[in-house]
C-alpha cells in the first residue's frame, strides 16, 4: 500500500440549486477499499460521485488523483485515471455489444488510432466477468436492462481505471446479478491498485461489500470505516427513520421498523 | 472501395451521356488533354465542372447530415434542420430580387451564416459541460427555419412573375447554373478530414454526454468545432446548388442501417455516396425530360421522399 491516496477529498462542500448537501467532508479512499455511499432521495450521492469523478464542479473543496488536483488534470488524463458510472446509460444509435465495450478504451487511444487487438482482447474479457461473453455481435438496444446495466459496467471495467465512481452499479439487476456484479467489482480491488467507490441503495449489499462507508443526510456527511458509519443508530438519524440490524454475515442487514 | 468505384462509374457516365452522346474514347481524350473539338469541349468545358459540382454538393450534404445526426443524436437530423438553408435562400433571393444576379452566390453564404450563428447565439444556455443542448439547438432551429420560410413566401410574393421561376429553381435545388467546382471540392477534402478526426469522438458521444464526458471528450469544444464544420459544408453546398433536398438526411441514415453507427467508416461514405447519388440524380435530372433539364432536387425529392418512408417503416417494427 502506497501513501498517496487514489483519491483524496478535503473540504468538499456541494450544493444543488442553492441548497446546501453536504459541507467540509474530509476522506481518503486508498488502494483495495471499497467504498459505499448511502443515504436518503435528494441527500446528494449522485451529485457527490459525479464531483468526485470531475464531472460537476463543488461548492468549494479540494480533490485529488494521486495526490493531483484534478483541476492540473486535462479531461483526457482523469479519463485514463477514474472512471464514472452514471445512474443511466443511453443509445442514442445501433451498436453492438463489443463496439459498446470498447468505448472505454477511448481515452487510451490517439487521435488517429484504431483499436487494437488488446484492446478487443480486453473488452471480451470484461464482458465476460459480467456474463456477457458470447453476445459480441448483438445490437446493444435489443438488450434486456440488466444486460445494458453490465454492458455499461463492462466498458468501465474495459476503461481499466484505478478508481471507480459508480452511481447505483447494481440498479436493474436481479438479486443474483447484484451479488455477481458486485463481487467482480470488489475482485478488481485486489491487488492492481484499485479502489471503488459506489453509491447503493441496498443497505444489505452496503454492509456485505463496504469496508469503508460515505453516510450522506440532513446536510450532515458521515465518512469513516464502515462499521462506524454503517450502524443502526448512525442511519437511523441519516434516513430519518428507525432502523434495526438483522441477521450476520453474508446476510446482514438494517432493515426500516 | 466499393462505393469509390461506384462514384467513378457515376463519374463517367455523367459525362457520357446527354444531347451529344459521347463514347468512352472521347471523354478519355478530353480529360487528358482535348483536341478543340465540340466533343471534347462539352465533356471539359460543360459536363466535367457540373459534375464535380453534383459530386462535391451531394458529398457535402451527406457529410453535414451524418454529423448533424451524430451531434444533435437525432437520427432524422438534416443538414438544414438548424435553418441554415432558410438564411442561404434568404440571402439568395433576396440578391435576385434586388437584381444584382453577381452576387446571388455570396448573398447565400452570408445568409447561411448568418443563420448558424443566429440558432447558436439564441440557444445559449448555462450547461454544466457545453453552453448548448441538443434540445434547444433543435428547437430554435426549428423556428429560426421557419421565421426564413416567412421571408422566403414574403420575397416570392413581391417578386416579378419573371424572376419567380429561377427563385423556385434556386429553392428546390439546381445545378444548371453550378460552373465552379472547386471551392465545393475543397470544402469536402477539409471538412471530411477535420471531422474523420473527431470521428471517434462521436462514438464517444452517441453513449450519452455522462459517458462522453467521463472518457474525456470535451463535448463543448467538440460540438462547437463539429457544428460549424456541418454549418461550413452546408453554406458550401446551397450556395453552389441551391438547398437540394433529402441527400442529407437519407444517404447517412440508410449508411447506418446498413453499416452500423462507427462514424468513422459512416463519415466517409455518407460524403462519397451523396456525391455518388446526387450525381446519378443530376444525370438524370438534365436527360430523363431533355430538352427541358429539371433542377436536381425535384428527382432527390422523388427518389428521397419513397426511400425515408420505408426506412421509417423499417424502423418502426
Amino acid at each position: 500500500m502506497t501513501d498517496v491516496p487514489n483519491l483524496s477529498c478535503r473540504g468538499l462542500s456541494l450544493t444543488v440549486a442553492d441548497r446546501t448537501l453536504v459541507t467540509g467532508l474530509d476522506f481518503d479512499v486508498r488502494e483495495g477499499e471499497v467504498w459505499v455511499v448511502v443515504g436518503p432521495n435528494g441527500a446528494g450521492k449522485t451529485t457527490l460521485v459525479s464531483a468526485l469523478a470531475g464531472l460537476k464542479a463543488p461548492a468549494a473543496g479540494d480533490i485529488r488523483y494521486d495526490g493531483r488536483p484534478i483541476a492540473s488534470l486535462a479531461p483526457r488524463e482523469r479519463a485514463k485515471i477514474r472512471g464514472f458510472l452514471p445512474q443511466e446509460s443511453v443509445d442514442h444509435f445501433p451498436a453492438t455489444v463489443l463496439e459498446t465495450a470498447l468505448v472505454g478504451r477511448h481515452p487510451h487511444l490517439a487521435r488517429w488510432q484504431w483499436e487494437s487487438a488488446a484492446d478487443v482482447e480486453r473488452a471480451r474479457t470484461a464482458l465476460a466477468s459480467f456474463g456477457l461473453a458470447g453476445l459480441d455481435a448483438r445490437d446493444a438496444r435489443t438488450l434486456s436492462g440488466g444486460e445494458r446495466r453490465r454492458l455499461a459496467l463492462a466498458a468501465l471495467v474495459a476503461q481499466d481505471p484505478r478508481l471507480l465512481l459508480l452511481d447505483e452499479p447494481s440498479s436493474h439487476l436481479d438479486l443474483g446479478q447484484q451479488v455477481a456484479a458486485l463481487d467482480a467489482l470488489a475482485a478488481l480491488t485486489q491487488g492492481g491498485g484499485r479502489a471503488v467507490v459506489m453509491v447503493l441503495h441496498d443497505l444489505h449489499l452496503a454492509l456485505r461489500y463496504a469496508d469503508h462507508a460515505i453516510a450522506l443526510g440532513g446536510e450532515r456527511a458521515i465518512a469513516g470505516a464502515a462499521k462506524d458509519v454503517l450502524t443502526a443508530s448512525a442511519l437511523s438519524d441519516v434516513f430519518g427513520h428507525r432502523l434495526v440490524a438483522v441477521g450476520e454475515g453474508t446476510t446482514r442487514s438494517l432493515l426500516p421498523i | 472501395m466499393v462505393l469509390s468505384f461506384a462514384a467513378l462509374a457515376a463519374l463517367v457516365m455523367a459525362l457520357a451521356v446527354g444531347s451529344v452522346a459521347i463514347d468512352g474514347a472521347v471523354i478519355l481524350k478530353a480529360l487528358t488533354g482535348g483536341d478543340g473539338q465540340t466533343e471534347t469541349a462539352i465533356v471539359r468545358e460543360l459536363r466535367l465542372p457540373r459534375a464535380l459540382c453534383a459530386f462535391a454538393v451531394g458529398g457535402l450534404l451527406a457529410l453535414a447530415g451524418a454529423l448533424m445526426q451524430a451531434l444533435l443524436r437525432n437520427p432524422l437530423a438534416d443538414p438544414y434542420i438548424l435553418g441554415i438553408s432558410g438564411g442561404a435562400a434568404v440571402g439568395a433571393l433576396g440578391a435576385m430580387l434586388a437584381g444584382v444576379a453577381a452576387l446571388v452566390t455570396w448573398a447565400a453564404l452570408v445568409g447561411a451564416l448568418v443563420s448558424t450563428l443566429l440558432v447558436f447565439v439564441l440557444a445559449r444556455t448555462e450547461g454544466e459541460r457545453a453552453p448548448w443542448t441538443t434540445t434547444r439547438l433543435l428547437l430554435t432551429g426549428v423556428v429560426v427555419a421557419a421565421g426564413w420560410g416567412a421571408l422566403i413566401a414574403l420575397l416570392l410574393t413581391l417578386a416579378p412573375d419573371a424572376q419567380v421561376k429561377g427563385m423556385l429553381f434556386w429553392l428546390i435545388g439546381d445545378l444548371g447554373g453550378a460552373t465552379v467546382a472547386m471551392p465545393a471540392l475543397a470544402t469536402l477534402a477539409v471538412a471530411l478530414a477535420v471531422s474523420f478526426a473527431f470521428a471517434r469522438d462521436l462514438n464517444v458521444l452517441s453513449r450519452g454526454e455522462d459517458v462522453a464526458a467521463a472518457l474525456g471528450v470535451p463535448i463543448g469544444r467538440t460540438m462547437l468545432v463539429l457544428c460549424a464544420l456541418a454549418a461550413l459544408a452546408t453554406a458550401a453546398a446551397v450556395t453552389t446548388a441551391g438547398s437540394v433536398g433529402f441527400v442529407g438526411l437519407v444517404v447517412p441514415h440508410a449508411l447506418r442501417l446498413l453499416m452500423g453507427n462507427d462514424q468513422r467508416l459512416l463519415l466517409p461514405a455518407s460524403a462519397i455516396t451523396g456525391g455518388t447519388l446526387l450525381l446519378l440524380a443530376d444525370t438524370l435530372a438534365r436527360t430523363v425530360a431533355a430538352p427541358v433539364q429539371l433542377p436536381v432536387g425535384v428527382i432527390t425529392a422523388l427518389v428521397g421522399v419513397p426511400v425515408l418512408l420505408l426506412l421509417l417503416a423499417r424502423v418502426r417494427s
